[in-house]
């Protein structure tokens, strides 16, 4: 076992306490280093316990001086994040309304057309459908049956 | 944000644990425990927005605290070379204060324990505190200190080995 490790063990045992056995076989392990085991005799027979820490560096309560200081600066912290998301969100706002305005600036011209305008269109849609629907029916009327009938035709 | 919250809260229990912690620290230098608390404070919340939540905001606060310390202990010494053109250790501090405290002062236990605490080196210096001290768990102590818990324990051990003989050596009694 490494010094390390039973320096760890050590500290283990004298915070959580330890039994006379525990004991034994700690000492057994700590003949190979006779310093840790000088150490070890050392803090068993007892360390500064809190409280005795606790006289020699007693808790003092904080000043107000001090106190608001650091509310205050708490407080700013808050404001300038505060601050820092409403120039955010506007920034955005700002953004989407440049879009926005950019879209509808750029939408397509709108046209008004006077019932004459529609009618010729409507008039004109007519002819042009008229005219497929005849080429439809004229289709029908040459039968493709081979190279004969081509010759027919041009007989 | 919770973090925020979470300071805001604990501002009025933990400032003076923080100051004493301060205090035990840097005992004998001639710091200002308060004003370092602080300052510790101001810099928690100067960068509460870069605090990711990884650890409690109270092992978060002691370990901004440790390093202020470190940082005016450093500058401390600096100065103090500067001025006297020699070396000076905490040890030092530590024999000074002895010497400047009073006699009769100096039996008590109390004064004892400070000296001896005092005399210990900063890496030691700090484990009594936050385990003997502020009774912090070793998760909380390795999570300050940004040592394996395992370290902490070898080197707790060591700390209480040192005081032990600092306090045998001052003729110190123990109240157990």
């Amino acid at each position: 076992m490494k010094r390390e490790q039973l320096e760890q063990e050590m500290a283990d045992m004298l915070d959580s306490g330890f039994s006379r056995e525990e004991e034994q076989k700690l000492l057994l392990r700590l003949k190979a280093f006779p310093d840790l085991k000088d150490d070890w005799e050392l803090l068993r027979t007892g360390l500064p316990v809190r409280d005795e820490l606790e006289q020699a560096f007693p808790l003092e309560p904080a000043s107000d001086d001090k106190l608001s200081v650091i509310h205050n600066a708490l407080q700013d912290h808050r404001n300038d994040r505060v601050w820092s998301r409403l120039t955010g969100t506007l920034a955005a706002a700002a953004l989407l309304v440049i879009a926005f305005t950019g879209l509808y600036m750029d939408r397509p011209a709108g046209h008004s057309y006077t019932p004459d305008q529609i009618a010729e269109w409507v008039y004109s849609s007519d002819q042009q459908q008229a005219f497929y629907e005849e080429q439809y029916l004229l289709v029908d009327q040459f039968v493709f049956t081979g190279p004969e009938s081509l010759s027919d035709h041009e007989e | 944000m919770r973090s925020e919250d979470e300071l805001q809260q604990q501002l009025e229990t933990l400032y003076p644990r923080i100051e004493r912690s301060i205090r035990a620290y840097t005992a004998g230098t001639g710091l200002d425990a308060e004003d370092l608390a602080q300052e510790t404070f101001l810099k928690a919340v100067s960068s509460l927005t870069a605090f990711g939540g990884a650890s409690s905001v109270y092992t978060w606060v002691f370990r901004i605290a440790r390093n202020t310390c470190i940082d005016a202990m450093r500058r401390l010494r600096t100065r103090r070379r500067y001025e006297t053109g020699t070396e000076e250790d905490f040890s030092g501090f530590a024999s000074s204060a002895e010497n400047e405290s009073d006699e009769i002062e100096k039996r008590e236990s109390v004064s004892m324990l400070r000296n001896a605490i005092q005399s210990l080196p900063e890496t030691y210096r700090e484990l009594i505190i936050f385990k003997d001290l502020e009774g912090m768990s070793y998760q909380e102590i390795s999570e300050v200190l940004g040592l394996q818990q395992g370290t902490v324990k070898s080197r707790l051990f060591r700390a209480r080995v040192l005081l032990k003989q600092a306090l045998i050596k001052a003729g110190y009694e123990h109240e157990t």
